[in-house]
């Protein structure tokens, strides 16, 4: 079986209003096969992402270096599951975060789950956004997320 | 007091005894000082240095039965080195050699009655004995039965090779003995009792192992051979009128040697015991309780002690004591201390602690160490009133005494006591405290929680001394908030505590493992430091959770919302615009004070922070609220503590990997409560630092036509930091919180004093966006709530100091209370106050309210109906025509403060219409004005009659009477003169058919005082002034005047008004005194968007003359503004 290719790209967002200045962009995420059609191409308005969420740029893109994801004309991508996972969760996370201290510490929770946990909770959160594909409905299960993890 | 109430020893305080401590019996001719010698050979001086326990007295009454043909006779006295043995052995000789020494009363003074009568008894029963012969034989010395076959010992002239020798010698019967001396055979039992026999013979011995170890290996047979003459001795005594003592350096318990000195080889103690232990009766010299102890060393110390003055110190430690129960407990410990005086009893049981558990012996070193204990005492300058546990260090050649065999104890000491004592706050009783733990349980040597280790009470106890407290200023309750701070503190590294019982021990423990995490922490991993820092700043400013504390959320806000509360780090920004307060703590230090100069770099960068939003100006400036740190290690410390919290965290996880030799579960939930516990010692630490650390806040101030940063110091005593925050702009001296912002009268100075704008008495209106905004925009306006503002409003709507327009056009002022003509009520006089209050709202100062008002009255009465409406002022109780007071000068007052009424008439028969034109006029006093009256009848029931209508108005009219038919129209001119005084007055006109009033119509009259408002300016005007141009409502004209300004150089034009526009969202922009050309950039660019609405007026510095030219310019603005011009 051919290997998925994972694709991420930002586009421009309504910033949030938070007390401290940073860039905000929108991370879409996509799930793309060799068997995808040609024709839809990347980030064609056709293909749905599994998941788009309103993100600090700069930390985010920074989470996904560190995390494994490779990048080549501003377009995301990797092949592996694991910074995929890791990609959904923070995404969803920092879609529902606005302080900057919060954020930082779920960098590093993020960071440092084990992969049963980062397998189960991206699944979560993909599920509840491809319902309606409304960022707005990530934020009960990342509430319950940071339950989870004592953030609350 | 304690050097007042003791006599020492001579010899106590000087050291060349402190090797004579314990002489043994034979070392007599040894001992070359006079001094020494006397003190323990000469009876009555031993006596009085000896305390008589309770079991030398049951040996020297067993002796005495002994020698009146008692069951026993062989005495063992037992106890390892320095245990009492010798001593005890010098107290038989020398009471059976001056038994009347016994009874001197200076030494019976110091004992209880019952034993002083024991002393008085034995006293005189040894002296019924009479010959009794002492024979002391000590193995140490050579002359005194320490000799050997290869060592003899010369005595008179006659050489003795072994112990049997000397035993004969000393009983005078050598020649006896003399075969078996020099040949060094052991004599048989037998031969031993015909020695003895026939005198009673009391023979003492001493260290008789002693030339096992001396001797070398060549002479074992004699080794062995003095092991049979014990036994036989044993014998022998059994058999004749003797009694035996030997002393073994045994410590023995329930018949087994428990230990005995090292320096023995075991089959000698082993053969010794064998031969002794079933003839013999085992008694240790000093019996265990720590009463003997304490006696001994009170006898051996001191000289005389006056427990009478004593007591007068004692009862201030029974008063202290009983005063604090909570902390001393309530057991009877004063007594205790009587019992042990002038030492503490702590001070007796630790030194007991000490030389048991130490390398020690026993008595000897237990006196040794008193003396230099004392000696260290008496030589301190302070008085204490007793030797307290933590004097024990301060001797000279503490170290070598304590920590013999405890060697690992020594860097404990000096690095855990000595050391980290100076880091408390209060080092002494830091010191005193830590030692006191230390001295009380180090020579347990144990890890683990011991019942032996003292608990805070007992900790109190043994550091309570009223001397030092007082000196120091401190309270018992200050023990136990230092047993407080220790439990938390983890610089104690040797430390240990469990349930309040501290100890010490040699491996550092959880303590040491937390701090190294600590420093890891803060060196490694500082950016997830400061990312909890910013945490539990917010925390503590909006309440939550650290940890198990709970913060609660600030109750006493104002304005500024909690959730606006952000933590800066140094590289991040501010984002650009807030439309809400925000308060920003910022996590690096900056060196600003009330003191720093304004061009100082570091009150720059607040600025910047707080005006500007990346490269251009915040446009509301008045958001901003910083507090932050000048002192950087204060923010380190906070750090240092964030990193604790971490390492506690990180410990609690997984305590085996940071704590050596666990053992088991218990023990790692043991550790994890630990970590637990210091995390939130950490955490009570981190609040108290936080709180410390913020002491600045800076916000926005404008001074001198300019935005600057105030600097106040931040309130302290609140219970969040964003309490701390606005409790110190409410200070006085700052008022950037006005909590009586929301009395109208507080709003209307607060804007006259900061913004000129006068809401009560001003001349024009307002729109409420315009005065919302100047709180967040302008940097010299208070913080306020806007629902404060809205109270304040609706209050000034309801006492009448202004009026409020809505969106609708609608005024709220005041009330127009109906009556049916004949009806009469009593009316308070509030305004109509308007639910709510919305931006595009338009304020009216209370004059232009009134205005307004009486405009609408004239507009209704205006309006065709059936009826006859009339408006009526109460005042009093009279009811006054509107025109009436319209009339009068100053109207506007008594409108304002007087019900208006609105009768209702309904109309019967005729009816008059009443027309004037112009509806208004204007004019200087004196002036006299035309103005046409048109006169309509209308009759509804159309009888078809002629009526006769009376005109009749102030002033003059050129015909009053008239008659017409239903439809007819008249005309008649009004002459009105404009009378003296300004502003504006009403006068009315009414029309009357056969007296009954059917119409009336005002004329409103403004009084010129040399100003000229006029919307068109012509040649005739070039000899004014222009004041002001009013009513610029359109780009063009603004465009106009700019140019026209710009071109005469007119001084200082002044633009004030307002520019909004509702399409796509409200801007709303309010200009004060900004020039012309910025009031036509901002319309620019607020016209891009959509309709707008302007209106603005310019005014300038000083009048401006009109000229020709001049006018010629404006004349083009004709009509589309108003010019106020004021005559030369």
């Amino acid at each position: 079986m051919p290997e998925p290719l994972y694709i991420l790209r930002f586009r421009y967002v309504k910033p949030a209003k938070t007390l401290i200045k940073m860039e905000q962009k929108l991370a879409q995420i996509f799930l793309y096969t060799p068997t995808s059609s040609k024709k839809k191409r990347i980030g064609n308005k056709s293909v749905s992402p599994v998941l788009s969420a309103r993100v600090p740029f700069k930390i985010f893109r920074n989470f996904l270096l560190e995390s494994g994801w490779e990048e080549k004309d501003g377009i995301l991508f990797t092949s592996r599951e694991e910074p995929y996972y890791r990609a959904i969760i923070f995404a969803a996370v920092l879609q529902c975060t606005r302080d900057k201290y919060l954020m930082d510490e779920m960098y590093t929770l993020v960071k440092n789950l084990p992969y049963v946990d980062i397998k189960f909770w991206s699944k979560v959160f993909i599920e509840a956004f491809e319902n309606r594909n409304w960022r707005r409905d990530l934020y009960k299960p990342v509430r319950a997320m940071k339950e989870v993890y004592k953030y609350v | 007091m304690l050097k007042q109430t003791c006599d020492l020893w001579e010899d106590v305080l000087d050291p060349k005894f402190d090797g004579f401590l314990a002489p043994e019996p034979g070392s007599e001719e040894t001992i070359a000082d006079e001094d020494v010698r006397k003190i323990y050979f000469d009876a009555r001086e031993f006596f009085r240095r000896t305390y008589f326990t309770e079991n030398m007295v049951r040996i020297l009454e067993d002796v005495v039965e002994a020698f009146n043909d008692g069951p026993k006779r062989t005495f063992a006295v037992t106890s390892l080195f320095g245990g009492g043995k010798s001593h005890t052995l010098l107290a038989i000789m020398h009471a059976f050699k001056s038994p009347e020494s016994l009874r001197d009363s200076e030494i019976l003074s110091f004992y209880d009655t019952d034993m002083a009568g024991k002393l008085i008894e034995i006293s005189k029963r040894i002296a019924e004995l009479e010959d009794v012969e002492v024979i002391v034989i000590s193995g140490k010395y050579e002359r005194s039965g320490g000799m050997s076959p290869l060592t003899p010992a010369m005595l008179d002239g006659q050489q003795i090779k072994t112990v049997w020798g000397y035993l004969a010698f000393k009983l005078g019967k050598y020649d006896e003995l003399r075969n078996y001396d020099e040949n060094a055979i052991v004599p048989s039992p037998d031969i031993l009792t015909s020695l003895m026999s026939g005198k009673r013979t009391l023979i003492l011995i001493d260290e008789i192992l002693e030339p096992t170890i001396k001797l070398p290996d060549t002479v074992k047979d004699y080794k062995k051979q003095i092991m049979q003459f014990v036994e036989y001795i044993v014998k022998a005594v059994a058999t004749t009128n003797s009694v035996l003592i030997v002393t073994l350096p045994f410590n023995i318990q329930a018949g087994e040697i428990k230990s005995y000195d090292g320096s023995y080889s075991k089959e000698y103690v082993d053969q010794l015991y064998r031969r002794l232990k079933d003839v013999g009766e085992f008694v240790p010299p000093v019996s265990i309780a720590a009463g003997d102890l304490s006696r001994i060393l009170q006898r051996r110390l001191f000289k005389k002690i006056d427990s009478n003055s004593a007591k007068t110190f004692l009862r201030e430690f029974s008063d202290t004591y009983s005063a604090y129960p909570d902390i001393f407990g309530s057991e009877d410990y004063a007594r205790k201390i009587s019992d042990t005086y002038p030492f503490h009893p702590e001070t007796v049981e630790i030194l007991k602690t000490i030389v048991e558990r130490a390398d020690l012996m026993k008595t000897r070193d237990l006196l040794k160490i008193a003396r230099k204990v004392v000696r260290a005492v008496w030589s301190n300058p302070s008085n204490s009133y007793l030797i307290m546990p933590w004097h024990i260090p301060d001797m000279e050649g503490a170290e070598d005494l304590l920590f013999r065999g405890l060697e690992g104890y020594k860097t404990v000491f000096t690095d855990s006591v000595e050391k980290s004592a100076e880091g408390f706050q209060n080092p002494e009783l830091a010191k005193i405290a830590l030692r006191s733990i230390f001295l009380k349980t180090y020579p347990y040597d144990q890890r683990s929680k011991s019942d032996a280790f003292p608990n805070r009470r007992m900790i109190a106890l043994m550091v309570y001394e009223p001397d030092f407290f007082n000196k120091s200023a401190l309270n018992p309750p200050s023990i136990f908030s230092f047993l407080q701070v220790l439990e938390g503190d983890v610089r104690v590294q040797y430390l240990y505590d469990h349930d309040g019982v501290f100890w010490f021990y040699r491996s550092r423990g959880i303590r040491e493992s937390i701090l190294k995490e600590q420093e890891n922490i803060y060196n490694d991993r500082i950016n997830e430091v400061k990312t909890r820092f910013a945490e539990y700043v917010i925390v503590l400013s909006k309440g939550g959770r650290i940890g198990h504390k709970k913060i609660d959320s600030p109750r006493s806000l104002y304005a500024i919302k909690a959730n606006r509360v952000t933590v800066l780090g140094e590289y991040d920004e501010l984002a650009d615009e807030f439309d809400d307060y925000a308060v920003v703590f910022l996590s690096y230090p900056v060196n600003l004070t009330e003191s720093t100069p304004r061009t100082d770099p570091e009150c720059i960068r607040i600025r910047d922070l707080i005006f500007k939003a990346g490269k251009n100006t915040r446009s509301n400036k008045n958001t901003v609220i910083v507090a932050y740190s000048t002192n950087e290690s204060r923010l380190k410390e906070c750090l240092k503590y964030v990193s604790g919290i971490l390492a506690c965290e990180k410990i609690s996880k997984d305590p085996r990997a940071y704590v050596e030799d666990i053992e088991d579960e218990d023990e790692v939930e043991y550790y994890r409560n630990r970590a637990e516990k210091f995390k939130d010692e950490f955490i009570d630490k981190l609040i108290r630092a936080v709180f410390s650390a913020y002491e600045y806040v800076a916000y926005p101030k404008y001074e001198d036509n300019q935005d600057v940063v105030g600097v106040f110091r931040m309130q302290t005593g609140a219970a969040t930091l964003l309490e701390g925050v606005v409790q110190t702009l409410e200070h006085p001296s700052v008022q950037k919180i006005i909590r009586g912002i929301k009395t109208f009268s507080t709003l209307r100075d607060v804007l006259r004093e900061a913004q000129n704008i006068d809401l009560e008495e001003g001349t024009r209106e307002y729109r409420v966006g315009e005065i919302l905004d100047k709180f967040i925009k302008h940097p010299g306006m208070p913080i306020a709530d806007q629902k404060d503002l809205d109270i304040a409003l609706k209050e000034g709507v309801r006492d009448l100091r202004i009026g409020i327009i809505d969106t609708n056009d609608k005024l709220f002022f005041k009330k127009v209370h109906e009556l049916r003509k004949g009806e009469r009520k009593q009316f308070s006089e509030t305004g109509l106050v308007p639910p709510g209050i919305q931006r595009d709202y338009r304020i009216l100062p209370w004059k232009l309210a009134v205005e307004r008002f009486v405009e609408e009255i004239r507009e209704d009465l205006a309006k065709e109906r059936d009826e006859i409406v009339e408006y009526k002022v109460q005042i009093g109780d009279e009811f006054i025509d509107l025109d009436t007071i319209l009339s009068d000068p100053g109207w506007e007052d008594t409108i304002r403060l007087s019900p208006v009424i609105r009768y209702i008439t309904k109309l019967k028969g005729p009816r008059v219409r009443l027309n004037i034109d112009p509806g208004s006029i204007s004019g200087k006093p004196g002036e006299e004005k035309e103005v046409a009256v048109e006169i309509t009848l209308e009759d509804p029931d159309d009888t078809g009659k002629a009526f006769e209508i009376e005109i009749s108005a102030d002033g003059t009219l050129d015909r009053k009477i008239f008659e017409l038919h239903n439809g007819e129209t008249s005309t008649a001119t009004w002459r009105v003169k404009v009378p003296d005084g300004s502003g504006s007055l009403f006068l009315s006109l009414s029309a009357a058919i056969d007296g009954e009033v059917k119409a009336t119509r005002n004329l409103k009259i403004s009084i010129d005082t040399g100003t000229i408002v006029t919307d068109e300016l012509k040649s005739e005007h070039s000899t004014t002034n222009l004041v002001k141009i009013t009513d610029i409502t359109d780009e063009y004209s603004l465009e106009r005047i700019n140019t026209v300004i710009e071109q005469f150089r007119l001084p200082e034009p002044k633009a004030n008004g307002s520019i909004s526009t509702s399409y796509a969202g409200v801007i709303d922009i309010s200009i004060q005194g900004a020039p012309p050309r910025k009031a036509l950039e901002l319309l620019r660019v607020v016209k891009g968007s959509g309709d707008y609405n302007m209106k603005i007026e310019i005014g300038f510095g000083e009048n401006v003359t009109l000229d020709e030219m001049l006018v010629a310019q404006l004349t083009m603005l004709n009509r589309n503004v108003r010019f106020h011009l004021k005559e030369r």
